[in-house]
C-alpha cells in the first residue's frame, strides 16, 4: 500500500500547459503511439495535431462536414483516421494533410474509430448499431466486414492483435475474436460509454452510464472491480488506465478527473481539470503524463 | 422635418482618388509627364490624348497609328457612307443628329449632357410626366419591393394635369375639394401674404412654422404649391405602403397559435426601422427563432438540415444576447403612417405628424374593491337547510278558526317547503307590515304553520328520496374508505388529507411512509425489547436498521432510498446491509422461540391481507439477489470474420474451408456463389485438415452420381471411383509434369497438333455447356489445386505442349490420386459481392491463364474422348462439376457477371496480344511472365469465374490458330525451360 501511495504521488496532477485552438467542444484527444504528439478533434470540425510537450500546434486537418468524434493515428505515424457526425471516416495523410480515402458505409454518426496493429484495417463503431471494418490497402471504400449484432449505438471500439472489442449503449461489451471466430458478449446491464484495454490486454475497462467504471477480466468475463465517485450519466467520456496499469483514470461531468487505485478501487486523487465535462482522457504510453479535453474547448496537459 | 432622412443626402467634395490599378500604364505615364511638359516651352510640348498617345503627328511621322487611333477613333478611320439605293428603301429616313458627327471626346467635352430642351419649356406637361416617372422609378429602386420592376401604379398615375386643373390649382383649388370651397376671405389672404414673406425670409421651414401652418393645412398646401414651379398632381399625402415580402398566402397569420410572439415581432420591426439596424436584427432573429441553440463554429452546409444532433448538448455555446433598446412611444406611432418625404419629390410639404395627438384612448382605473368584499355569493339561507328538516315532528295542531288564515298558512307552508327557507324570510319581512303573516313570527297559527311546513317538507322530500337514496348507496359503495374498510386497509392519516396539493419534500416522505403503512400494519418497532435493538449504541444506525426491517418485511409501496445515500459509500452500505441481515435473522430466531415468524409478527386478521403480504415478501427477498448475479453476464456466439479481415489482421481464417451459412437463394442460378479459399498463405497449413472434409464432400458427390460413372472407361483406367480426379489430372497441372515435358520435348507431327487443338476446342465448348448446366443444378464444385496456376506462363508454348502432353497422358492418369489428395477446398456460399466486383478486372487475367492451361490439357482429353466419346453425354453433370472444380473460381451469378465477362474478354485479348508479341521477342515475354506471376501471387485467392460460353469459343479458335502456326521447336523448348523455372519459384513460395 505504501508503494502505491508513493506511486500516487507521481500521478500527473499539475497542469503543464493548455493547448488552445479549438473553437468549441473538444470531443477526443489522443496520444500517438510513442506519445510524442497528440491529436484532438472536436465540434469545430477540425482535427489538430499538437506537440503536447511544447504546446506547439503542428497542423490542422479540415474536411469533416460536422463534428469530429474520434481520431486515431497509425502506429507508423504516417496516417490518421478520423470519424464524425457526418457519417464519414476519413483516412488522412499526416504530412500533406490530404484525405487519402473516405470510407463509406455507416448510416449514421460514427462514434469511434481505430487502426489495427498493422494499419491495414480501420474499424469503426457507429450510431447505426454496427461495427465496420475497412480495408486501407484496397481502393474500395466499402467495408470488408460489418458486424451488426448490437442492439443500440456502439460507442467505442478497441482492437487487439486478434480481437475487435466494442462497447455499446445496449449495455454489452462484445469481443469479436478473429482467431477463434467467436463473439463474446459481456452484458454489463448499463450503457457502455467507453472501453479501454489494460496495457497487458488482459483486462477491460468499461465506463458505464451509471457513473461506474467497471473492470472486467477479458478471458473469463467476470467483473473484477467497480470504480465509483465520479459523475457519468449522459456524456460520452473516456476512461483509461495509467501506463503502469496501477490506476484507473476517469473524467467526470463536473470537470473533475478521478484516479482510482486499480485493485481496491479507492479514489486516490481527484482534482478539477476543467470547468465542464471532461470528454476525453489520454495517458502517455510510457511517462506520467496525461491529456484531458473538455467541452469548454480546452485541452490540458498534466504532468 | 425628419432629420434622419437627411443622412442619405450626401455631399461629395473634391475628386475621388482613382485606384492605381484602374489606370492604365500609359495614362499614368501621361500624368507623370504632364508636370514636366508644362515646364517645357510651348513649341516642345506635345498634345496627348487621355490615353497618353500623341495627338498630332507630322505628315510623315504619324505612321500607322496616325489614322489608326488618333484621328477618328476607329480602326478603319473614316469610312465613307456606303451608297444605298433609295429606290429599295425609300421610306427610310436618314437620321442625323449632332452626336453622329461627334466622337466620344467631343461628347465628353460637352460635359456629358446631350442637348435637350429645358425642363421649363413644358408645353404639354410631358417633361413633368417624364420627370415624375423617373422620380418614381428611383424611389422604387430605393424601396424594397416584392414585385420586381417598376411599380405600375406610380407610373400610371398621371403626372400632369390638364391646363384647367393646373390653373385651378394655382388658384388654390385642391383635388378632392369642390370648387366653391376656395378660401377667399381677406383675413386668410393677409395671413398668406405674411407667411409668404416669412418664408422668403427664412428660406427653410422650421418646426415652428409647421406648427403654425397646421392650423389650416389645406389652404397652406395650396399656397406652397403655387410657389413651386413643378407640381405633382396628387397633393393628398401619399403613403408608402410596405410591400408584402413574406411568402405566405393572403390572410395567413403566422402568430395564430402563438399570439405572444406578435408583440415581440412588431416591437422588433419598429425598433429595427428606427435604429437602421433592421436587417441585422431580423437576421439574428431568424436564426434564433428557427434554430434554437446550436453549437458554435461554422455554418452547416446549405443542403443539410439541422437535426437534433446539431443541438449543442453541452449548452456551453455562446448564446447571443439580445440587446433591448428603449423606444420612444412617439416614434412608434409615427412609424405606422410613414409619410412620403415631400422634399424628395421636388416640392415642400409643410406637414408634420403631430407629436401629441388629440385622439387619446381613455383608460379608466379598475373600480376599487372594498376591503370587506367577499367574492362569493351568499344565500341568506341555504336551500339545504330546508331539506335538512328536523326529524322530530312538531305536534299536530288543529288549524286556526279563521278559514282564510288556515288557507294562507297552508299555501305559505307549501311554498316554503318547495322553495326554501328564504321565502319564509321574505314572508317574515312582509309580516312586519302585513298582519296576515304574523303567524310566521309566532303570532296566531304559528304552531299550525310549523306543523304544516313539516308535513309539506316530508311530502316534498318523500318525492325526492327514491332517487337520492339510490345514488347515495351507489356512491357509498365506491368510496375509497369503504373499499379500504372492506379490504382491511388502514385508513390514511387525516392530516395528509388536509394538506395542500403542494406538499413539501418532508411531507412527501411522510406521505410515502404512510402509504407504506397502508397495506400492512407496521411492525411495532417501538415494541421491540431493548435486546432486540442491536445497534442501540449507534442511534443513526439503529434508525437505519429499523428502516431496513420495515423494508424487509413490509409490502406495498416501498419508500426507495429514504435514507440519505450521500453519507455512506457503496461498500459501507453493503457491509451494513449484511450486518442488518444478520441482526434481523437473530431477532427472528429469538422470536421463533416465541413462535413468531415474520409473517405472524404482523398478526394478519384476514385472508385478504395475507395475500398482499405473501406476494411482497417474496418480492423483497428475491429481487436483490436476482439483480446481482445478472451482470456481468457472458454469452458466446459463433462469429464469422470475413476472409479479407483475417488476412488484414494476419490471422488464419478460422472458418476457412467451412461452408458459409447458405441463405435461401432467390433462384438457383442467381444466388449460387462459390467462394474461393481466401488465404493462400495459410493454405499449406490448412491443407491437411481440409483434406478430410474434401474427401467427404467428394464422396457425397460421387455417390449421387454413381449411376453415370458405371461405364466410364477413364475411371477404369485410373482404377479410381472418383472421376473428378481424373478430370483434374487431365486439365490441371501438377509439378511433376515439368520434367516430363522437358524430357518429352520432341518434334511434333503438325497434323497431330492441330487435331489435338481441335479437340481441345470441342471439349471447351462442351465443357462450357456442361458447366452452365451444372450450375443450374447447383452442384458443388471442387476447387483446383492452387499451385496449378503456375502453369499459366506456358501460354506461348501452348501449341508445343499440346504434342508433348499427348505422350504424358499415361503419367497424368497415374497421378490422379496425388491430385485428389491435394485438392483444395471450395467454399460455397455468399461471396462478398463487393470484393468480387472490385477484383473482376484482375480476375479476368486469372481466368485467361486458367483457360490457357486447359488448352494445354486438351490433347489427353482428346485421346480419352476418342476412347469413349459417349462419356460426355452420360456424365455431363459430373463433367460440369469437375470442370468447375478444376477452375476453382467464384462464380458470380449476379447481373454483374455480364460486365465481368466483358472484362474477361477484353483483358484476355490484351493478354493474348502481349503474348504474341512476346513470342516474337522472348525477352520481353519473360518479363511479362514474371509480372503476371507477381500479380497472381497477390491475387491468388480471389478468382472469379464467369461463364461465357460463346466468347470463349471464339477466343480459343483464334488463339489456337496463332499458336499452332507460330509454334516451333525452338520456341517451345525455351518456353518449357523458362516455365519450369517459374514453377520452381512458385513452389518455393508455397
Amino acid at each position: 500500500m505504501s508503494s502505491s501511495a508513493t506511486v500516487a504521488q507521481q500521478l500527473p496532477r499539475t497542469e503543464a500547459r493548455a493547448l488552445s485552438g479549438h473553437e468549441g467542444a473538444v470531443l477526443a484527444v489522443r496520444f500517438n503511439r510513442d506519445g510524442n504528439y497528440c491529436l484532438s478533434c472536436g465540434k469545430d470540425r477540425t482535427l489538430r495535431l499538437w506537440n503536447p510537450h511544447t504546446g506547439a500546434h503542428v497542423k490542422t486537418y479540415k474536411s469533416h462536414a460536422r463534428e469530429v468524434r474520434d481520431v486515431h493515428s497509425s502506429s507508423d505515424n504516417s496516417k490518421l483516421v478520423s470519424c464524425g457526425a457526418d457519417r464519414q471516416i476519413f483516412y488522412w495523410d499526416v504530412a500533406s494533410g490530404r484525405v487519402i480515402r473516405k470510407f463509406r458505409g455507416h448510416n449514421s454518426e460514427v462514434n469511434s474509430v481505430k487502426f489495427n496493429e498493422y494499419n491495414a484495417v480501420v474499424v469503426s463503431a457507429g450510431y447505426d448499431r454496427t461495427v465496420r471494418a475497412f480495408d486501407c490497402r484496397s481502393q474500395s471504400s466499402d467495408p470488408i466486414q460489418t458486424i451488426d449484432t448490437f442492439q443500440d449505438s456502439v460507442m467505442s471500439v478497441n482492437l487487439t492483435k486478434t480481437e475487435i472489442i466494442a462497447g455499446s449503449v445496449d449495455g454489452t461489451v462484445r469481443t469479436f475474436d478473429i482467431r477463434m471466430g467467436r463473439e463474446t458478449v459481456d452484458n454489463l446491464g448499463h450503457p457502455v460509454n467507453c472501453i479501454s484495454l489494460s496495457n497487458d490486454s488482459n483486462c477491460l475497462l468499461a465506463n458505464c452510464l451509471d457513473s461506474t467504471v467497471r473492470l472486467l477480466d477479458k478471458s473469463s468475463g467476470e467483473q473484477l472491480q467497480e470504480y465509483k465517485g465520479h459523475a457519468c450519466k449522459s456524456f460520452k467520456m473516456d476512461c483509461c488506465l495509467t501506463n503502469d496499469d496501477a490506476f484507473v483514470v476517469g473524467g467526470s461531468e463536473d470537470g473533475y478527473v478521478f484516479f482510482w487505485e486499480l485493485v481496491d478501487a479507492p479514489v486516490v486523487a481527484r482534482f478539477r481539470a476543467h470547468s465542464s465535462v471532461v470528454t476525453s482522457i489520454s495517458y502517455h504510453p510510457t511517462k506520467a503524463c496525461m491529456l484531458t479535453s473538455s467541452v469548454d474547448g480546452s485541452i490540458r496537459v498534466w504532468t | 422635418m425628419g432629420h434622419g432622412s437627411d443622412d442619405e443626402d450626401l455631399v461629395v467634395y473634391g475628386t475621388p482618388i482613382e485606384r492605381e490599378e484602374d489606370t492604365s500604364a500609359r495614362k499614368r505615364r501621361a500624368i507623370a509627364e504632364a508636370g514636366q511638359l508644362r515646364a517645357l516651352p510651348a513649341w516642345k510640348q506635345e498634345v496627348r490624348d487621355e490615353q497618353g498617345r500623341r495627338r498630332f503627328h507630322g505628315a510623315f511621322t504619324g505612321g500607322f497609328s496616325a489614322g489608326f487611333y488618333n484621328t477618328v477613333g476607329s480602326k478603319e478611320g473614316w469610312t465613307p457612307q456606303t451608297f444605298t439605293s433609295s429606290r429599295k428603301n425609300r421610306a427610310e429616313v436618314k437620321k442625323q443628329s449632332i452626336s453622329s458627327f461627334l466622337d466620344e471626346e467631343d461628347i465628353k467635352g460637352m460635359g456629358g449632357s446631350a442637348l435637350e430642351t429645358s425642363q421649363q419649356y413644358d408645353t404639354f406637361g410631358f417633361t413633368a410626366a417624364e420627370h415624375a416617372r423617373k422620380q418614381a422609378s428611383k424611389e422604387q429602386k430605393e424601396r424594397p419591393s416584392a414585385i420586381p420592376g417598376p411599380i405600375p401604379d406610380e407610373l400610371l398615375v398621371p403626372a400632369t394635369n390638364s391646363i384647367g386643373v393646373t390653373l385651378l390649382m394655382k388658384m388654390g383649388w385642391r383635388q378632392g375639394r369642390s370648387i366653391r370651397d376656395s378660401h377667399a376671405d381677406s383675413l386668410y389672404e393677409s395671413r398668406r401674404n405674411a407667411r409668404r414673406a416669412f418664408l422668403a425670409f427664412s428660406g427653410t421651414r422650421d418646426d415652428e412654422d409647421q406648427d403654425q401652418s397646421s392650423d389650416k393645412p389645406i389652404s397652406d398646401q395650396a399656397v406652397v404649391g403655387s410657389l413651386e414651379e413643378m407640381r405633382v398632381p396628387g397633393s393628398t399625402p401619399v403613403y408608402v405602403l410596405h410591400p408584402k415580402q413574406d411568402l405566405h398566402g393572403l390572410g395567413y397569420d403566422p402568430f395564430k397559435h402563438a399570439p405572444e410572439f406578435r408583440d415581440r415581432k412588431t416591437l422588433q420591426k419598429s425598433r429595427g426601422r428606427d435604429h437602421k439596424t433592421n436587417e441585422v436584427s431580423t437576421r439574428g432573429d431568424f436564426l434564433k427563432s428557427n434554430s434554437g441553440q446550436y453549437a458554435p463554429g461554422f455554418g452547416i452546409g446549405a443542403l443539410e438540415d439541422l437535426d437534433v444532433e446539431d443541438e449543442d448538448i453541452y449548452a456551453s455555446g455562446f448564446a447571443y444576447e439580445q440587446t433591448e433598446v428603449d423606444i420612444e412611444a412617439s416614434q412608434i406611432t409615427s412609424d405606422h403612417n410613414y409619410k412620403l418625404d415631400g422634399r424628395k419629390r421636388g416640392f415642400n410639404l409643410s406637414f408634420k405628424i403631430a407629436s401629441n395627438s388629440e385622439y387619446k384612448l381613455e383608460r379608466y382605473l379598475p373600480p376599487e374593491i372594498p376591503d370587506d368584499f367577499d367574492a362569493r355569493h351568499k344565500f341568506p339561507t341555504p336551500i339545504q337547510s330546508a331539506i335538512n328538516f328536523s326529524d322530530s315532528a312538531p305536534p299536530e295542531v288543529p288549524p286556526p278558526e279563521d278559514n282564510s288564515l288556515a288557507l294562507l298558512i297552508d299555501g305559505c307552508a307549501a311554498m316554503v317547503a318547495r322553495c326554501g327557507k328564504h321565502i319564509e324570510d321574505l314572508y317574515k319581512e312582509k309580516s312586519k307590515t302585513n298582519q296576515q303573516f304574523l303567524f310566521l313570527t309566532g303570532g296566531d297559527g304559528c304552531k299550525y304553520y310549523v306543523r304544516k311546513l313539516w308535513e309539506n317538507q316530508q311530502k316534498y322530500v318523500g318525492q325526492q328520496r327514491p332517487d337520492s337514496a339510490k345514488s347515495n348507496i351507489s356512491s357509498d359503495k365506491l368510496t375509497a374508505e369503504n373499499r379500504g374498510k372492506i379490504l382491511g386497509e388502514r385508513p390514511l392519516d387525516r392530516s395528509t388529507k388536509l394538506q395542500s396539493p403542494s406538499l413539501s419534500a418532508k411531507e412527501a416522505v411522510q406521505l410515502q411512509s404512510n402509504l407504506v403503512d397502508t397495506f400492512v400494519k407496521p411492525l411495532s418497532l417501538d415494541g421491540l425489547q431493548e435486546s432486540e435493538k442491536p445497534f442501540a449504541n449507534d442511534p443513526a444506525k439503529q434508525v437505519r436498521f429499523e428502516q431496513f426491517l420495515r423494508d424487509k418485511y413490509k409490502g406495498g409501496l416501498r419508500a426507495a432510498n429514504i435514507a440519505p445515500a450521500g453519507a455512506m459509500s457503496e461498500a459501507d452500505r453493503a457491509r451494513e446491509r449484511l450486518d442488518f441481515e444478520a441482526a434481523a435473522e437473530a431477532i427472528e430466531k429469538g422470536k421463533g422461540e416465541n413462535a413468531i415468524d415474520p409473517l405472524s409478527v404482523f398478526s394478519l386478521p384476514g385472508m385478504t391481507e395475507q395475500r398482499f403480504v405473501a406476494a411482497t415478501q417474496q418480492e423483497s427477498s428475491v429481487l436483490p439477489q436476482d439483480e446481482k448475479p445478472i451482470y456481468p453476464r457472458r454469452e458466446q456466439f459463433e462469429w464469422r470474420p470475413s476472409p479479407i479481415l483475417c488476412k488484414r489482421f494476419d490471422i488464419i481464417d478460422p472458418f476457412m474451408g467451412k461452408p458459409m451459412p447458405v441463405q435461401r437463394p432467390r433462384s438457383k442460378i442467381e444466388n449460387l456463389i462459390f467462394m474461393t479459399e481466401s488465404n493462400k498463405g495459410s493454405l499449406v497449413e490448412m491443407e491437411s485438415s481440409s483434406r478430410h472434409t474434401q474427401h467427404a464432400s467428394m464422396e457425397g458427390i460421387t455417390d449421387a452420381e454413381s449411376q453415370g460413372t458405371t461405364n466410364d472407361t477413364v475411371i477404369e483406367l485410373s482404377s479410381m471411383p472418383k472421376p473428378v480426379d481424373l478430370y483434374k489430372a487431365i486439365f490441371s497441372d501438377d509439378s511433376d509434369d515439368d520434367t516430363d515435358e522437358i524430357l518429352n520435348n520432341q518434334p511434333v507431327d503438325p497434323v497431330k497438333t492441330s487435331e489435338g487443338a481441335n479437340m481441345a476446342l470441342n471439349r471447351l465448348v462442351a465443357e462450357d455447356f456442361l458447366e452452365s448446366l451444372g450450375k443450374e443444378l447447383g452442384l458443388e464444385v471442387p476447387p483446383e489445386r492452387p499451385n496449378i496456376l503456375s502453369r499459366s506462363e506456358t501460354l506461348s508454348g501452348a501449341g508445343a505442349s499440346v504434342s508433348s502432353q499427348n505422350e504424358r497422358i499415361a503419367t497424368d492418369v497415374m497421378k490422379v490420386k496425388e491430385n485428389q489428395s491435394s485438392i483444395s477446398m471450395v467454399k460455397v456460399g455468399n461471396a462478398n459481392e463487393d470484393a468480387l466486383l472490385a477484383s473482376t478486372e484482375k480476375l479476368g487475367l486469372k481466368y485467361e491463364k486458367q483457360e490457357n492451361r486447359t488448352e494445354n490439357r486438351s490433347p489427353p482429353m482428346h485421346k480419352q474422348s476418342r476412347n469413349d466419346s459417349s462419356r460426355y453425354d452420360s456424365s455431363s453433370e459430373r463433367h460440369k462439376s469437375r470442370k468447375r472444380r478444376s477452375h476453382d473460381h467464384i462464380w458470380n451469378g449476379t447481373p454483374e457477371s455480364d460486365s465481368s465477362s466483358e472484362h474477361h474478354r477484353s483483358s484476355r485479348r490484351k493478354h493474348h496480344s502481349r503474348h504474341r508479341k512476346g513470342r516474337r521477342s522472348p525477352d520481353t515475354e519473360s518479363a511479362s511472365d514474371t509480372r503476371h506471376e507477381r500479380k497472381r501471387k497477390e491475387k491468388r485467392h480471389r478468382r472469379t469465374y464467369t461463364p461465357d460460353t460463346d466468347s470463349s469459343e471464339y477466343e480459343y479458335k483464334e488463339r489456337y490458330k496463332s499458336s499452332s502456326k507460330r509454334s516451333s521447336d525452338k520456341d517451345r523448348s525455351r518456353e518449357h525451360s523458362r516455365h519450369h523455372k517459374h514453377r520452381r519459384e512458385d513452389r518455393a513460395d508455397y
